[in-house]
């Protein structure tokens, strides 16, 4: 049985039905990624899982369990973590600060510090900022705050949203190495959302190809890059 | 020369600001104010001539700040003479309105400058004539202060300022002296009339430009000392330090004889309701704009319970006893909860709302509760417009050795009695009972703000979509906020109801809730410290400052402006938003606070080097 199991999910925003019957799954260990258009439904269906938008019919499932009709911070509590759009890193607290919100749903505290520990192992330039605020970090190490805080939380899925998205080419390369990493040597389950197929695609086990709010493609991550369809449409060959 | 334009312009817009505030009361009405004044020999006798008066430092100030915001960062000479330029011209204005004022309508065509100014009295054109030389020189202070060092120049502000506020309280510090003993004779030299003397003035400047300058000096250097001391010895130093404040605090009243402890509870009022309102729009980002409501329901639960007159004290029981007034320390924590469960109920409709939109239906909620009290429908219970009275004062514990015993007709050494916070020394009594409340409402913010909820009201405040996606319950925590807020001002009303013996509603009006969204903004967002200067600012002074009430509120426009130009952050800023605001000194100051690993002497040689340096 899949770890997240997303069923016939329908989202609206208001009138605009941005979700039309959304199906995917994601085993434990998996990187799977969401590829497709501005507006095909993305980020609405990441929205979706961690419970910021409820979705009108269709079923979200963790490990079995419905986890659709509950709350953002409880679905959060269930161990789906969402690193939001645009890096959602509070400007004016610090480094750490932001991290230990990360792990406010936990009370462990031995753990947080173990963990902590861990994400700067990871990212060690957090480590040199730990005191600077958020606000004041470069864009590439803003994205690996938001990465770290997620993992603050120790979560079953993390979901990211455009790790990628204004960061330079150097940086967006880094980017994917840490998911890579974090995946294969902390075994994090990972539903990755990105405009930049083709990277996606690479590191990635399976993928999903959504188009205005419908799933069109499904498979093994390399079989999508040979895809001529998806060759055409997103990968820009 | 075109260097030169900007400061004649500049000059005339100061020298219309000047008149303006003249025609609008202000510098009459705070000419009976002098700052320095000096002995002149008139008819054989000395008198005190004033040398310096408020309205002209009114006018040295707004000279010198708009010469200063012309300055180039390295001024040249003709900067220099475009600055006394600005200020001839300021003073050109002014000479012109003096001289032409009062000639309009002399014509007798039926015209008067005071028909249409009724602040155009021959005082404000005497006021306005003594400025010829104040202006020109306030520019070149700007000037010469540009070249002075930053250490320099703010230890030169410091005492300025010292002298400035010394000087317009001078009549409350011969109160305070007389009231303490102090003869007269041996501060002379120091206070004369209601003003300062030279020497007073000069003594005070330098006493507190050296201190500052001294402080600012050594400050690194004793900081590094103090974090290079054992953990252990710091703990003790700090808890000193408070001791030692606490044993100031308890002497205060004592000191400040009863007008100025009546000024001091004044301003615990609002020390207790700008903590509450700090949990709210400090910590948790959500603009109350009817905080005043809570502090309403505080004072009326507590009229209501104690009162001999109210609704419940005449009602009875079904056994046909009387419910009869209740006693504060009972009533106390009913007005808390009622409070609270009234916050948590404005909570929920709101929960949705954010920024504007919240400000609106808080500022809704606030009128309610004032016109409720106000309504006819019931009157019966709070007494409508005439309010409710004959609230019985507090009554505390207290403890009576010998005589106090036998003149209460117990013949023991040693006992308990009930001493009522009441009679000619109530202000001072009443001060331990707002104190007590204020340091309990200090610590529990202080607690707060480090705890798991503190996070997530910082949480709260930077963005609530993100703060939802880390796991934090934006139900629970903003109407923990509010609750917990609105305890703080139910508190407060509670301790104002016996304070003030009779309660109306119109005391709970919507300036209450301005004013302690200015106190808190003034002190510092999200800052504790931040409120009690904010409150000893906005409500102590204007206190002092009787006799300029009316400008109460124009003061209060000009210091919100002013402080969102120059010090947004206010005066002591919290930590975020100081990092928000002034990001190039966030130079990770914590590593230095940190205990060195390296022991002691590494860090006291850095001292060192650090001083020679």
């Amino acid at each position: 049985m899949a770890l997240l199991e997303v069923h016939d999910v329908h989202s609206h925003y208001g009138n605009i039905h941005a979700l039309k019957g959304v199906s995917l799954t994601v085993d434990e260990g998996e990187i799977v990624t969401l590829i497709g258009a501005n507006g095909a439904g993305k980020s609405t269906t990441l929205r979706t899982i961690s419970g910021l938008i409820r979705p009108s019919a269709g079923s979200v499932r963790l490990g079995g369990r419905d986890i659709a009709a509950l709350k953002p911070h409880a679905i959060v509590a269930e161990g789906v973590v969402h690193v939001p759009e645009g890096r959602g890193i509070f400007a004016r607290l610090t480094v750490d600060e932001n991290l230990s919100i990360g792990a406010f749903i936990r009370s462990d505290a031995a753990g947080i510090a173990a963990d902590l520990e861990r994400v700067f192992e990871s990212f060690p330039r957090l480590k040199e900022r730990r005191r600077q605020a958020g606000g004041t970090l470069s864009g590439g190490e803003q994205q690996m705050l938001a990465i770290g805080r997620g993992l603050m939380a120790r979560p079953r899925v993390l979901l990211l949203d455009e790790p990628s998205m204004g960061l330079a080419p150097i940086l967006v390369e880094e980017i994917f190495t840490i998911i890579r990493r974090l995946n294969a040597e902390e075994g994090t389950t990972i539903l990755l959302v990105e405009q930049n197929a083709l990277a996606a695609l690479d590191v990635a086990h399976r993928g999903y190809v959504l188009e205005t709010g419908v799933v069109r493609l499904s498979g093994p991550a390399g079989d999508l890059k040979r895809d001529p369809a998806v060759i055409e449409a997103y990968l820009g060959v | 020369m075109a260097v030169l334009t900007p400061y004649g312009r500049r000059g005339l817009i100061v020298g219309g600001v000047i008149v303006f505030l003249g025609l609008v009361g202000l510098l009459e009405a705070f000419s009976t104010r002098s700052i320095i004044n000096v002995l002149r020999t008139a008819g054989g006798k000395p008198v005190a001539v004033t040398l310096l008066s408020l309205p002209e430092l009114l006018a040295l100030i707004v000279a010198f700040v708009a010469v200063r915001g012309l300055l180039p960062a390295r001024p040249r000479a003709l900067d220099a003479f475009g600055a006394v330029g600005c200020g001839a011209a300021a003073s050109a204005v002014t000479a012109a309105f003096v001289r032409l004022g009062p000639a309009l309508g002399a014509g007798g065509d039926g015209f008067e400058l005071r028909d249409v100014f009724i602040h155009a009295t021959p005082e404000l054109f005497e006021v306005l004539g003594s400025f010829a030389w104040h202006l020109p020189l306030a520019a070149l202070a700007a000037v010469a202060v540009a070249f002075v060092r930053p250490d320099v120049r703010r230890a030169v502000t410091a005492g300025a300022i010292a002298v400035a506020l010394v000087g317009v309280l001078s009549d409350h510090v011969t109160i305070l002296l007389d009231h303490n003993g102090v003869p007269r004779a041996s501060t002379a030299w120091f206070l004369r009339g209601k003003s300062l003397t030279v020497a007073g003035a000069a003594t005070l400047f330098g006493g507190v430009a050296a201190l500052r300058w001294l402080g600012e000096r050594f400050r690194p250097v004793a900081d590094r000392r103090l974090a290079a001391r054992p953990a252990r010895d710091r703990r003790w130093l700090r808890r000193g330090g408070i001791a030692l404040a606490g044993v100031a605090l308890i002497a205060l009243p004592r000191f400040a004889g009863s007008y100025h402890s009546e000024v001091l509870n004044q301003v615990g009022l609002f020390v207790l309701m700008g903590l509450g309102l700090n949990i709210v729009v400090g910590f948790a980002g959500m603009l109350d704009l009817g905080y005043v409501a809570f502090f309403a329901l505080g004072a009326y639960t507590m009229g209501v319970l104690t009162s001999p007159e109210s609704f419940l004290a005449a009602a009875t029981v079904p056994g046909g006893q009387p419910v009869g007034p209740v006693g504060f320390w009972l009533a106390l924590p009913v007005c808390i909860v009622v409070a609270v469960i009234a916050g948590t109920l404005l909570g929920v409709p709101v929960l949705s709302l954010r920024g504007d939109y919240l400000a609106i239906v808080t500022l809704g909620f606030g009128e309610i509760i004032r016109v409720l009290a106000l309504s006819e429908w019931l009157k019966p219970f709070l007494g409508g417009s005439l309010g409710l009275k004959r609230i019985p004062p507090i009554k505390v514990p207290w403890l009576a050795i010998g005589d106090g015993c036998a003149a209460r007709g117990i013949d023991v050494p040693l006992c308990v009695y009930r001493l009522a916070i009441d009679g000619p020394d109530k202000p001072q009594k009443l001060f331990y009972i707002l104190l007590a409340g204020c340091v309990v409402a200090a610590f529990v913010a202080l607690r707060l703000k480090d705890s798991r909820h503190g996070r997530a009201w910082m949480a709260l405040r930077e963005d609530e979509d993100v703060a939802q996606a880390m796991g934090i319950d934006l139900v629970r925590t903003k109407l923990m906020a509010f609750a917990i807020g609105a305890a703080f001002s139910g508190l407060s009303g509670a301790i104002f109801a016996p304070k003030l013996v009779s309660i109306f509603p119109h005391s709970f009006n919507l300036l209450i809730s301005i004013n302690i969204l200015a106190l808190i903004i003034v002190g510092g967002m999200g800052s504790i410290p931040g409120v009690i200067v904010g409150a000893l600012a906005l409500v102590g002074l204007p206190e002092l400052l009787r006799e300029f009430a009316e400008y109460r509120l124009w003061a209060y426009g000009i210091v919100l402006v002013v402080m969102m130009l120059y010090r947004p952050e206010g005066m002591i800023p919290s930590t975020a938003t100081l990092r928000e605001l002034r990001p190039d000194d966030d130079a990770s100051p914590g590593d230095a606070a940190s205990p060195s690993p390296a022991g002691p002497g590494t860090a006291v040689a850095a001292a060192g080097a650090e001083a020679r340096a």
